[in-house]
């Protein structure tokens, strides 16, 4: 017989975010398929890891599996940052192909964080990056000018610097009371957290720049994987399809329900489409720079990109 | 041999004492640079958080040897000398086991960091050697400094009780 | 069970003079190691736990109130407000109080605010006929105002463990922080009226009173940049904890206070506060892990939600079990332990976790006061040399006004979340 195995695994959202629902699916899929010879713990909001220091304690063997935001291993695979460049991934089709199971980007990803000791069970679809302003609304790239936005990497910071902002780092739970007490002018984020965390009530205008992709991969340490029976192996990895193929879909109806509510709330500004190049010409240094920083692999990703 | 780990210890205090009286400039400095120039550092916050784990870490051995360490002391006064110096001993005992321990795995945590080139992800991008080596250093201190003040209590010991 | 074991082991570690630290991170590591977890955790929680900015406030916080400590200001201080109150009924023990308030915005710590203040305020107290208790027990709960008014070292603590915003924490502090003070004041008035033991001090002239309050018009500045930087956002917490460092720098160099041998002890003092202080927090992270892997704290939040439905009856208990901790444990421990078991629980019955936090350091200042433990008594009787008895018979009315304020705070909670949410 099998050896029973149990895995842990580590969340830094609430159980009851999107992402939270999904490792559920996960969980209820495995530990039926294989009789309760798999168990899945999930352990959200943070309780055991930060979400930087989960990379290392999947790798280390120090908790079975984890949920970390794909800039995390950005230190180690520094061409990883590819889904903060900015605009390279600005449609959700162009998401949708970049991150497939199986697409040219995705894999050349995988098998470098997979060198780190964890290899990627599946993606987490999180949402687009927008720009939240307070009392002057965003169209064009010089509108930035001046103003400290709040960033959450340091591609997102490069990108500011160019536009002539000043970019300050602060984590997702900091960022009410940032706006509120102006801290910051301006800050990226995600299109969700604006509706979870209040954000329209302190911040008056969105711009739908979708300048980035906030994803998230599912990791397992890799020595555990080994020592997986091919029959384990089988179900879990066909679970993980199954509930990322779930989630992808669902998370482009959450943000249209999510953007349609934060509509009643606050001046919502879309770019069209001369805008949008307006915005690309005024990032491309940091493209160049991105390349520079990361070599063949960071070039190869950003060619693969151009393809979509 | 005591008299050299008391010194090393107090030593490693001292640069964490100066530690923290950095941070408060480099987060001052970080504040100006921000609401003056516009210009946020990119290495204040990072750095200053690198500081303070080795900070507190360094200056753990210096805080035992102190007797600094917070206890709980009920029934301190219903004790009688030597039942705390064997208290003493005991406590000594635990904190060099759990710091032996710590050191013990905190090596192979560097040694990881190491082999894989692990760097934080940040804008600096920091080895993570340097920064985790702060808890072996730290506790391996500690763990020594455990040992030291076991051999001087003993001592003192002896040298009271015939 | 597995819980009860775990309580006790805990225990029997604390009362063997295990330090504190220690005894956490110790049957947090034999926890892990018991179920077969993988000790690489260890090493990497305990790094984890240090590597926060927000954290980094403490030592900030604590050099800023050294140096001005070094620098004379809690004589200035004392000074100043009695030369405009210490004529009044019950004079000098409101100008305790309010020296106690002004010094809780430039301190983060209970303990410092009530030996600085009690330093000047207990001899002169005394030499005036105050009676005894009644002086100790003032500036010890006088001192307790150091956590509720910002900045807090128990709010940052609390914000580190549950991911609130320090903002919102330290100016939910406020409001009730500066009602114990009026609660405080109150009580001295009527003690001044109804005692006749001590004697009035004369009216101070305006001279007096001009240089006098003079002095202490930088240290006020100080505090007012502190606070009031948070509060318009020009800067974070751990921020304004930098930049109160460096401006307590410059103005005790300025005023020709400092020299080096004292900022020297300055540094070192904060250093040691500092480490004994985040010794426990790793501890109690490592600990806190372990008892999560053991589904410890979610049980226990699963045990609360399914049994208890009212927020009454849940603030209630976690108030009778935090005064009985209260009574044996150091303060900070009782936040490490409690906050990750207790937290989870809030959400589900719809309790505000800023408002809560209030509560939680209102119990907290309870636990410094209540024998046979309280880490205020003891700082009060070391620098009075008076009995602990003494202390403690002083020091009850003021657990009363304590209780009094939580009781207010539920039937009123604005009176914490007007300030950071409504104004
Ligand atoms: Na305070
Ligand atoms: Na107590």
């Amino acid at each position: 017989a099998e050896e029973a195995q149990t895995l842990r695994i580590t969340l830094q959202l609430p159980l009851k975010h999107h992402l939270g629902t999904n490792l559920q699916n996960f969980k209820q899929e495995v530990e039926k398929e294989s009789n309760g010879n798999l168990k899945v713990e999930i352990y959200p909001s943070a309780q055991l890891y930060k979400d930087k220091e989960v990379p290392e304690a999947v790798a280390s063997g120090a908790i079975e599996m984890g949920v970390v935001s794909v800039p995390q291993f950005a230190g180690t695979i520094p061409a990883i940052d590819i889904f903060y460049v900015p605009f390279v991934f600005d449609t959700p089709e162009k998401i949708q192909k970049a991150t497939a199971p199986g697409s040219a980007i995705r894999s050349e990803l995988d098998a470098a964080i997979l060198k780190t000791g964890t290899r990627v069970l599946w993606w987490q679809a999180y949402g687009s990056s927008i720009i939240l302003t307070k009392d002057k609304p965003v169209r064009l790239p010089g509108d930035l000018k001046g103003m400290k936005i709040r960033v959450y990497g340091k591609t997102l910071g490069d990108m500011a610097t160019t536009l002539g902002a000043a970019p300050t780092m602060l984590s997702g739970s900091q960022q009410f009371m940032a706006y509120q007490r102006g801290t910051v002018d301006a800050g990226m984020t995600g299109i969700t957290p604006v509706k979870s965390r209040k954000l329209y009530e302190v911040m008056d205008n969105m711009t739908l720049t979708y300048n980035a992709d906030i994803e998230f991969v599912v990791i397992i340490n890799e020595q555990l994987w080994q020592k997986l029976s091919d029959t384990q192996k089988a179900i879990i990895t066909k679970s993980a399809r199954r509930v990322e193929k779930e989630l992808r879909e669902k998370v482009g109806q959450i943000e249209k329900a999510d953007l349609a509510f934060v509509k009643t709330k606050m001046n919502v500004i879309s770019l069209t489409s001369e805008e949008r190049s307006l915005w690309r010409k005024a990032t491309a240094p940091v493209i160049e720079s991105y390349i520079q920083r990361t070599g063949d692999l960071g070039k190869k990703l950003i060619d693969e990109a151009a393809k979509l | 041999m005591l008299r050299i780990i008391d010194s090393i210890t107090r030593a490693a205090a001292l640069l964490a004492a100066w530690l923290f009286f950095t941070i408060g400039l480099m987060v001052t400095w970080e504040v100006i640079m921000r609401k003056i120039f516009n210009a946020p550092t990119i290495w204040a916050d990072e750095l200053s958080r690198l500081l303070l784990v080795w900070a507190v870490y360094l200056a753990a051995a210096e805080v035992l040897k102190r007797r600094k360490l917070i206890t709980v002391e009920l029934f301190e006064h219903l004790l009688n000398k030597k039942a705390i110096r064997y208290f003493d001993l005991l406590a000594l005992l635990v904190i060099f086991i759990f710091s032996a321990v710590v050191t013990w795995y905190g090596l192979g945590t560097v040694r990881d960091a190491i082999e894989l080139g692990r760097k934080t992800s940040s804008i600096l991008a920091i080895p993570k050697w340097v920064t985790e080596s702060s808890i072996p250093a730290g506790f391996g201190l500690l763990a020594i400094q455990a040992v030291a003040e076991g051999i001087k209590a003993i001592c003192r010991r002896k040298e009271v009780s015939p | 069970m597995t819980t009860l074991w775990i309580l006790l082991a805990l225990l029997a570690l604390l009362l063997c003079r295990i330090p504190v630290a220690f005894a956490l991170g110790g049957i947090g590591l034999s926890l892990l190691y018991v179920k077969g977890f993988s000790l690489a955790m260890v090493p990497l929680t305990l790094y984890g736990s240090m590597d926060n900015f927000v954290l980094l406030s403490v030592p900030l916080f604590l050099l800023m109130s050294n140096i001005l400590l070094k620098g004379g200001v809690g004589k200035d201080l004392f000074t100043a407000v009695q030369s405009w109150v210490g004529h009044w009924p019950g004079g000098l023990g409101i100008a305790t109080i309010i020296s106690c308030a002004i010094f809780s915005a430039i301190s983060g710590s209970s303990l410092a605010t009530a030996a600085t203040i009690g330093t000047v305020a207990i001899s002169e107290m005394t030499a005036r006929g105050y009676s005894r208790p009644f002086v100790l027990g003032l500036v010890a709960a006088g001192g307790t105002l150091g956590i509720l008014i910002p900045p807090s070292i128990p709010m940052i603590v609390y914000g580190v463990i549950t991911e609130e915003s320090i903002v919102s924490l330290f100016l939910a502090g406020i409001g009730p922080g500066l009602l114990l003070a009026a609660c405080f004041i109150i009580y001295c008035f009527l003690y001044g009226k109804f005692s006749s033991s001590y004697q009035p001090v004369a009216k101070a002239t305006p001279a007096e009173r001009g240089t006098a309050t003079l002095k202490t018009i930088p240290t006020i500045c100080i505090a007012g940049i502190v606070i009031g930087g948070i509060y318009a956002g020009w800067f974070t917490p751990t921020e304004s904890a930098g930049i109160g460092f460096s401006l307590s720098l410059l103005l005790v160099t300025a005023m020709r206070r400092m020299s080096w041998g004292m900022l020297y002890v300055a540094v070192q003092e904060s250093m040691v506060t500092t480490v004994t202080l985040f010794l426990i927090v790793a501890g109690a992270k490592l600990f806190g892990k372990a008892i999560t892997l053991y589904r410890i704290p979610q049980e226990i939040s699963l045990l609360i939600t399914s049994n208890i439905s009212e927020p009454a009856m849940f603030v209630f208990l976690i108030c009778m079990v935090l005064l009985l901790m209260g009574f044996f444990l150091e303060s900070m421990s009782m936040l490490l332990i409690m906050m990750p078991v207790i937290y989870p629980s809030l959400g589900g019955l719809g309790i505000d976790p800023i408002w809560f936090a209030v509560i939680f350091v209102i119990m907290i200042e309870c636990a410094l006061i209540t024998p046979p433990v309280g880490l205020n008594l003891f700082v009060i009787q070391a620098v009075s040399q008076a009995p602990l008895g003494e202390v403690i018979r002083g020091v009850w009315p003021f657990i009363l006004m304590l209780a009094g304020s939580i009781i207010l705070l539920w039937f009123i909670p604005d009176l914490a979340l007007y300030i950071p949410f409504k104004m």
